[in-house]
């Protein structure tokens, strides 16, 4: 059972046991579309590079995923800090990965068709404060409902299992690029 | 007189016979060993088809400044690069083999680990200071496989306007800093590896290009570098004319200068966007069926553009020549001019990504002046970008070794062979260490030329053309001539299968 530890609850940074739901579906997403754009390259650098170059790749990428992760994750909680408690920091874990899946779902949509000069989001980028709005009105709703906020909340709880992976994964690639950028 | 014991006797003797020595040796190495080995530059433009450069009878006035430095070079009417794209063909030209041999065949590949050191650098040796700049970033990739040959490599980002890659941070690890960031994380034209930070930069990158408007180039500033670079062309030439200047402190030297133009995106500056406003259109040829149906009058239009951007590509080398000769650089330096491989706008095919292994993908320029030429040489046999190697060898008084598939240029020491047989080779399908099952190969004996397609939709398929009489490859003989084709063919299969033999069973 989802639990809603913040309701009614008095602080702007929610405690790390809402947080961590919250940063498994930021980790779910952006390490998800790396991998997933790592599986598709794969098959070409097998053709010509080695395991421990494929390795260092993997490394690098896993790096920078754990850098992005880190930024949104710092993002959402400006955002929890800024914003009425009740807009916001209550149902911190369904608003924040709501949040979350709104705003990647549109960069994963940006970065799919967004390939050439020609397809520049210019309207999109034009009308950002307002559909920015429009996220943070979706994502109140989903606080509010309930249906809503129980289903986002369990998707959140179940992600955490991904952060047994990808966080010990990325703390090796820092260590690897240590090494290969200091030796 | 003050008595020396022996042992301050010796110390002064041994500093005084040292000191003798240093300053004799300076002035011997450098008369015996550096003065006369002369100054090396090769400039590789990207994409550059002799078959669209008035300097081998092209009909549009795209290369008057080449023209004019022909007058004073050896010019090869018939050379052929290894490959039909940068990896490739650059290869061959840096390490005299051809690709089944050096195995960097697929896009941003590298040369086989194990021959990593056969290339130009290792080989020129330390007496020479040696020097690399690629705006390309593929050649990049051999420039981290060759590092300890190279004393010096420029950023692909130098004397840019905007320069977005990555990889050129990662001081010990560029090969793998372009890799995962310039052509994964951050790679235009494809969905970026990387979610946010690529999205980000793509939008950032844009968003200036769309601010900064620069009314010199009405399409835009030239973009090199899979899309990472900005450059003003004229800026680039005074980069290189800069370098070059620096060198001189540090002769002799060899300098591989690998510039993006006339690549596309073909954005001329002003004065020559639509500088070719002719009647001239080629002739329309069947569309090949590996090849992508584009329509004949696009290819046309791209066309125009491209020889554009030559015609600019040539101006910009002739006022840089220009400098070179009032700074006398000229009278000590060799100076080669050719290209990666060609470009097509014929039969569907518009640019370089392709299975098609015709002549204005395989035909190349190639220009050497030497110290002393005061006249122009022509040369019309068969020759390949893998025979500048052994070349450069001769020129520089080393030998050739025994793995170099090429051979020395005729007007080095190498003679006019109409009998030889040159190769290029397009296999970015087939993997790089197994046996080339999936390729396209191009042979070229005499001023005859096969081109045998393997492993595509179909069935394997061979052509023949006389390159002499039938200048546009429009006639396939391969039917119309069994027994020489027979002959042609044979010879073809039997490099495949030597070549084929060290990597396994097809």
């Amino acid at each position: 059972m989802p639990n809603n530890l913040n309701v009614g609850r008095t602080y702007r940074i929610p405690p790390k046991e809402e947080i961590l739901p919250v940063y498994a579906v930021i980790v779910l997403l952006i390490y998800g579309w790396t991998l997933y754009k790592f599986n598709y390259n794969l098959p070409g650098w097998l053709g010509f590079l080695n395991f421990f170059e494929i390795l260092a790749i993997f490394a690098y990428s896993m790096a920078v995923n754990f850098l992005e992760s880190l930024i949104f994750l710092l993002v959402i909680l400006v955002i929890g800090f800024f914003l009425p408690r009740s807009w916001f920091s209550d149902f911190f874990i369904a608003r924040g990965a709501a949040f979350s899946i709104i705003v990647l779902g549109l960069v994963q949509y940006l970065a799919v068709q967004f390939k050439s000069k020609e397809y520049y989001p210019s309207e999109l980028i034009r009308w950002g404060p307002l559909i920015f709005i429009l996220i943070l009105l979706l994502v109140y709703f989903a606080g509010r409902v309930s249906v809503m906020n129980m289903l986002i909340t369990n998707l959140a709880d179940r992600a955490i299992i991904f952060l047994y992976l990808t966080l010990p994964i990325s703390a090796v690639s820092i260590i690897v690029i240590m090494v290969r950028l200091f030796r | 007189m003050p008595k020396l014991s022996r042992r301050e006797f010796l110390k002064l003797a041994g500093l005084a016979g040292s000191t003798l020595a240093l300053s004799r040796l300076p002035d011997h190495l450098l008369d015996v060993e550096n003065q006369e080995l002369p100054n090396i530059v090769v400039f590789v433009f990207d994409s550059m088809s002799a078959r669209d450069l008035s300097l081998y009878g092209f009909k549009r006035d795209t290369t008057p400044n080449l023209e004019k430095f022909a007058e004073r070079a050896m010019v090869y009417h018939s050379h052929h690069s290894g490959g039909n794209f940068t990896t490739p063909g650059t290869a061959s030209l840096l390490t005299g083999t051809y690709p089944w041999t050096h195995r960097a065949f697929n896009v941003s590949g590298l040369i086989e680990r194990s021959k990593s050191t056969h290339n130009i650098f290792n080989l020129l040796g330390e007496k020479y200071h040696r020097f690399a700049f690629s705006q390309n970033l593929l050649p990049n990739y051999f420039f981290g496989q060759f590092d300890a040959d190279i004393e010096t490599v420029l950023p692909a980002g130098s004397f840019s306007v905007l320069d977005r890659v990555v990889g050129g941070y990662f001081q010990n690890d560029t090969d793998l800093g372009y890799r995962t960031f310039d052509d994964f994380l951050f790679k235009e034209s494809v969905s970026p590896g990387s979610l946010l930070f690529g999205v980000a930069d793509r939008i950032l990158r844009y968003r200036w290009e769309v601010r900064n408007k620069f009314d010199e180039y009405p399409r835009g500033l030239p973009i090199a570098g899979d899309d990472r670079i900005l450059f003003r062309l004229d800026e680039v030439f005074e980069g290189v004319h800069a370098s070059l200047g620096e060198l001189q402190a540090h002769s002799p030297y060899f300098a591989y200068i690998h510039l993006w133009a006339p690549h596309s995106p073909y954005r001329p500056s002003i004065k020559y966007d639509k500088y070719f406003q002719d009647k001239y259109r080629s002739i329309k040829k069947p569309d090949h069926r590996l090849g992508d149906h584009l329509e004949y009058y696009k290819l046309n239009n791209r066309r125009q553009n491209y020889d554009e951007f030559i015609a600019n590509v040539d101006n910009e080398f002739g006022k840089l020549m220009d400098q070179l000769k009032a700074e006398g650089t000229l009278d000590h330096s060799y100076i080669i001019v050719t290209s990666d491989h060609g470009e097509s706008f014929e039969r569907g095919v518009e640019g370089h990504i392709t299975k098609l292994l015709y002549e204005p993908l395989t035909h190349i320029p190639l220009l050497i002046s030497t110290p002393d030429q005061k006249n122009r040489r022509d040369f019309y046999s068969p020759t390949n970008s893998v025979d500048l190697l052994p070349t450069l060898l001769q020129i520089t008084g080393h030998t050739v070794p025994a793995w170099v598939e090429g051979t020395i240029l005729p007007g080095f020491g190498g003679h006019e062979d109409m009998e030889r047989s040159i190769f290029t080779l397009e296999a970015k399908g087939n993997q790089a260490y197994v046996p080339l099952t999936r390729a396209t190969v191009a042979m070229v004996k005499g001023t005859y030329k096969m081109i045998y397609y393997t492993g595509y939709e179909g069935q394997d398929m061979f052509e023949l053309y006389d390159l002499e009489n039938d200048y546009e490859e429009l006639e396939d003989l391969y039917q119309a001539t069994p027994s020489f084709g027979r002959h042609m063919k044979e010879e073809l299969l039997e490099k495949m299968n030597s070549m084929n033999k060290e990597y396994g069973k097809p």
